[in-house]
């Protein structure tokens, strides 16, 4: 008998100092190896992309408008992205992103010029019409049983004719003058000593970024997320309503990308019916890069920001670099490739 | 007086249950029935039945006829959550595991405790994970690690603990030692014992009739559907069990 309790009391303290090991310390918590190796390979490309762009006194790379203009791009990116994470951890992708970013623009802008709506109200609107879309593909794919790949494939190019159909073939322009484009794409100027402006769409991201990362890492909603995508029949055996997880998740897509083209058609005071083409790549690069495993259960929304500024600033670098445009499909291309033989090389290492 | 039940001593009891799948008839007037503080064996050949017995029991498909008694009431079983609040907790061959979850976030797997603000509350699952793992004499490397990495008969035992750490009057564990080696085989059978011992009651599905006869008190033969036999361990042979599963010893049906 006291021998038993001995051993049990051996194998609680054993089992503690083994948990205080892997629960020491905020950042290691939030954080992994993964992660630090994204992070480690953003400084390396920073570095990089530094020295190469060196133009007598002046670097292109580091100049604060380029910096800008990446910030902007890595913004975009990353509140897409974050829904992407939900859809691929959960197990499924989302190929309609470029498209219904298109449609969701249109109407926001058609709205705006032709029915002279209120923006905000506009953008309410737009954001409804995401949600709906995305609730459209989540029931065809989780009632219908019809695969997210095949579903979103052909969401890809219903969309699309339906932005262009909207718009007539031509983008919604002059837009009358309003707050809107302020507040979704000016700046925020902070007065600490001197002026610091960050672009807006940095602030729409970091919220979205901060929200997500509650929500998915932290939530009952996200462990369902992440139990769907790792073994859907556990999760359903274990009481999980699992078809209702993978809907939220489309909506949540759905409502991220009507936001996203809020915030395009705020900078730009314009909306074109062929924005967000291919904007789906780099999206799924962003999230696969980041190191969501692209078969659902793991990755988190960190690694997916991360994700998102590799892909940014190799984006940006191959501009600065005056590599035409199809090259860097080619590149985005191959880093998605890439990323996922890296990352299935890594887990197999860990088995 | 309750009508529905004559036998209360019985925890569960399915009585005469039916199900077809299609033309195929899976289950045909079959009755189960399981005491408290017994492991009950549920053996069969490959299609005798026993899976679709023990899926009706945890809610994952609905018998088209027949009824489920616990404890004396009459119960309805609709899905896997009703199951559980039944007090029926099935562990299944395939161990329903999340594998790139860790252990603590498969063992409340659909039940993760919350704190303020509806965030889940991680550090009282791994408090409790611990606990279950080590109650159940459980070596685990820690309660953070992937499922995925632990050997079969970790995962068996975390399929175990998830279903221990629910509670039940009732477990099911369809071959619990299919996948294990010899060493790991004796310890899930341990553990098998101890719930008894702790007043819980298991049924147990084996192909091995060795294992079957090291815990069972009592053992039911299902063959094509029918239930062909109902013995105490102690009054019958293994002999005259695998008789009863391929039918080849008619005689032998002992009641």
């Amino acid at each position: 008998m006291n021998l038993q309790a001995k051993q049990m009391t051996a194998h609680v303290i054993n089992n503690q100092s083994h948990d205080s090991l892997a629960e020491r310390g905020l950042l290691k918590r939030i954080v992994s190896f993964r992660e630090i190796g994204i992070f480690g390979a953003v400084i390396v490309l920073f570095i990089a992309l530094t020295l190469i762009n060196q133009d007598g006194d002046v670097n292109k790379f580091t100049r604060t408008e380029n910096l800008l203009t990446i910030a902007r791009q890595i913004s975009m990116v990353t509140l897409l992205a974050v829904g992407m994470t939900f859809i691929i951890v959960g197990g499924d992708i989302d190929l309609s992103v470029g498209s219904v970013f298109a449609t969701t623009g249109i109407v926001l802008g058609t709205l705006i010029k032709q029915v002279h709506m209120n923006p905000w109200l506009a953008l309410i609107c737009a954001l409804l019409l995401g949600l709906l879309i995305g609730l459209l593909n989540g029931l065809v794919v989780t009632k219908l049983g019809v695969p997210a790949f095949i579903v979103t494939l052909g969401g890809l190019s219903t969309y699309r004719g339906i932005a262009l159909g909207i718009a007539g073939g031509y983008p919604v322009t002059s837009l009358p003058v309003s707050r809107f484009y302020d507040i979704t794409a000016g700046y925020l100027v902070i007065q600490t000593g001197r002026y610091l402006s960050i672009p807006m769409q940095v602030i729409w991201m970091l919220t979205v970024l901060a929200i997500g990362f509650v929500v998915l890492s932290k939530t009952r909603f996200g462990y369902h997320v992440y139990a769907t995508g790792s073994n859907r029949l556990a999760a359903t055996l274990a009481g999980i309503p699992t078809d209702r997880v993978r809907l939220f998740a489309f909506m949540l897509m759905g409502f991220l990308v009507a936001l996203g083209s809020g915030l395009q058609l705020g900078f730009l005071k314009s909306f074109a019916p062929t924005a967000g083409s291919n904007l789906e790549l780099r999206v799924i690069a962003a999230v696969i890069i980041g190191g969501t495993n692209l078969f659902g259960g793991s990755g988190n929304v960190l690694g997916t920001f991360l994700g998102a500024t590799v892909v940014g600033m190799i984006n940006n670098g191959l501009i600065l670099a005056g590599v035409p445009t199809y090259w860097q499909f080619f590149a985005i291309g191959l880093i998605i490739i890439g990323a996922v033989v890296l990352d299935m090389q890594i887990r197999r290492r860990q088995k | 007086m309750m009508v529905s039940d004559a036998g209360s001593e019985n925890v569960l009891r399915m009585k005469g249950i039916c199900k077809t799948f299609g033309h195929v008839i899976a289950l045909e007037n079959v009755d189960f029935e399981v005491k408290g503080q017994e492991i009950m064996a549920l053996v069969g050949d490959n299609g005798a039945g026993k899976s679709t017995l023990i899926k009706i029991a945890s809610g994952v498909y609905q018998a088209d006829s027949g009824k489920m008694y616990m404890a004396g009431s009459e119960v309805v079983v609709e899905n896997p959550h009703h199951a559980r609040g039944n007090g029926i907790a099935t562990v299944y061959q395939d161990l329903a595991l999340a594998d790139d979850r860790d252990v603590s976030s498969n063992l409340f797997l659909g039940r993760e405790p919350t704190r303020v603000l509806g965030l889940v509350d991680k550090k009282a699952m791994d408090v409790e994970a611990r606990d279950t793992m080590n109650r159940l004499q459980i070596g685990l490397p820690s309660v953070r690690t992937e499922v995925g990495q632990l050997s079969g008969g970790q995962r068996q035992a975390v399929a175990i603990g998830r279903a221990v750490s629910q509670g039940g009057r009732v477990f099911i564990m369809d071959e619990p030692t299919a996948a294990l080696g010899v060493r790991e085989s004796a310890q899930v059978l341990e553990l098998i014992k101890t719930l008894r011992t702790a007043g819980s009651s298991v049924v147990v599905i084996s192909h091995n009739l060795h294992h079957v006869f090291s815990i069972a008190d009592r053992i039911t033969v299902l063959r094509h559907g029918k239930v062909v036999g109902l013995c105490e361990k102690s009054e019958v042979t293994p002999e005259e069990v695998v008789g009863l599963i391929t039918g080849a010893n008619i005689a032998a049906s002992i009641n």
